[in-house]
């Protein structure tokens, strides 16, 4: 990876498998490859990627003709730029996986101030948070139009090819452009092709339309906190007599590693409604994903906790992955 | 279509051993029929001879 222009090909870097279609001009016409949390291979398939190229191939007799603007390169970026691969990895001769370009670049940023965690953390919001579910082997061909995307109009059958008016190919490119979406925004427009006709949908975009699981970001610079919990739901808030807007979790998964560690003594069962006394937040919907969004890995942090009808606080020292396996 | 890819490079007993996540009875087949570059400069210079586009493939452990 050493002279591989990763400013050029630059993607979400916990892909294990990507593929870029350009031309010697270096206008990239556009990428196959993508995937959601639960697996790596979702959104891969012969067919789409068969007809990925011959997109490419009419693509690129557009260009060739004029036909096709040129867009602007993007600036280069070699991963002997990246002090933390040079020192850690080049200098070891070790291999460079393609996952340590983010994450050391995200290492980068989070040194310098400058981690964006909705952004940089949760690459790749999952288009299914918004109800997009393709039919994959027809590449952008949407199979069934659920939630924000079906209130807006998207149907069965529509071909989705732009978001924000960025043409879109494959599933590739739309991950690519809507992982583009400013967090914070509350719309994002789609066009869809139906039997010929164009059409541009304004979605409304859910709370936490970013949020992905990010475990299998095994390396990723989020803090290690070894419990899983899940969102209280509206009732059940009332029920405990926690704030509705709350970030109020149930834990239900306790690692092993927290009882070797001595990290936390969290038990399946218990609700932390707070963290240091902090009980909502504009963008985390459960404890966990507020520790991750707010704390740095090695914080040392006070939950406030619900067990058996008592509140109480205890301590939890979250930790920073290593980065070699 | 000219064809590059970017590969992991496993380093053991001082043997550069090429990995893939591809099927690898269809990739042996593809692959020599196909004739991938393994430096992209190679490849980007091919295409401007050509005039042909590139197909760049990237795989890693993710």
């Amino acid at each position: 990876m050493d002279n591989v222009d990763v400013g050029l090909f630059e993607r979400d870097w916990n892909n294990a498998i990507y593929f870029f279609f350009l031309n010697a001009d270096e206008q990239i016409y556009l990428r196959y490859g993508g995937r959601d949390a639960p697996a790596a291979d979702t959104y891969l398939n012969l067919m789409s990627l068969e007809l990925a190229g011959k997109q490419a191939l009419e693509l690129h007799s557009k260009y060739q003709k004029g036909e096709l603007a040129k867009t602007q390169r993007p600036a280069s970026k070699f991963p002997r730029e990246i002090p933390l691969l040079v020192q850690r990895t080049f200098a070891n001769n070790q291999c460079v996986e393609c996952h340590l370009i983010g994450d050391y670049i995200n290492m980068h940023r989070e040194e310098e101030g400058t981690l964006d965690k909705i952004k940089h953390l949760y690459r790749s919001p999952d288009i299914k948070n918004i109800g997009i579910m393709l039919d994959v082997p027809k590449g952008l061909v949407v199979k069934e139009a659920l939630s924000e995307v079906g209130n807006a109009g998207m149907k069965a059958g529509d071909r989705i090819t732009a978001l924000n008016g960025v043409p879109v190919y494959t599933f590739g490119d739309l991950q690519h452009e809507y992982d583009k979406v400013d967090r914070r925004a509350k719309t994002v427009r789609i066009t869809v092709d139906r039997a010929g006709q164009t059409s541009e949908l304004t979605v409304q975009l859910p709370p936490r339309w970013w949020w992905t699981d990010l475990r299998f970001r095994q390396s990723s610079v989020d803090a290690r906190l070894y419990f899983e919990d899940r969102a209280l739901t509206k009732e059940e808030k009332a029920q405990h007599g926690l704030k509705a807007d709350g970030f109020a979790s149930e834990v239900k998964y306790v690692s092993e590693i927290a009882r070797t560690l001595k990290s936390h003594e969290l038990k399946v069962g218990d609700i932390v409604y707070g963290v240091e006394g902090v009980e909502s937040d504009e963008f985390a919907h459960t404890a966990e994903v507020y520790i991750k969004l707010h704390k740095l890995p090695g914080d040392t942090i006070t939950l406030n906790v619900l067990r058996d009808g008592k509140k109480f606080e205890t301590p939890l020292r979250s930790f920073r992955m290593s980065f070699r396996k | 279509m000219v064809y590059h890819r970017i590969m992991k490079l496993y380093w053991a007993l001082g043997l550069a051993v090429f990995t893939t996540l591809i099927g690898t009875p269809l990739r042996a087949a593809d692959d020599d029929q196909l004739g991938w570059h393994s430096d992209y400069k190679k490849a980007l210079q091919e295409a401007k001879q050509t005039g042909k586009p590139l197909l760049v493939e990237f795989r890693c452990e993710a």
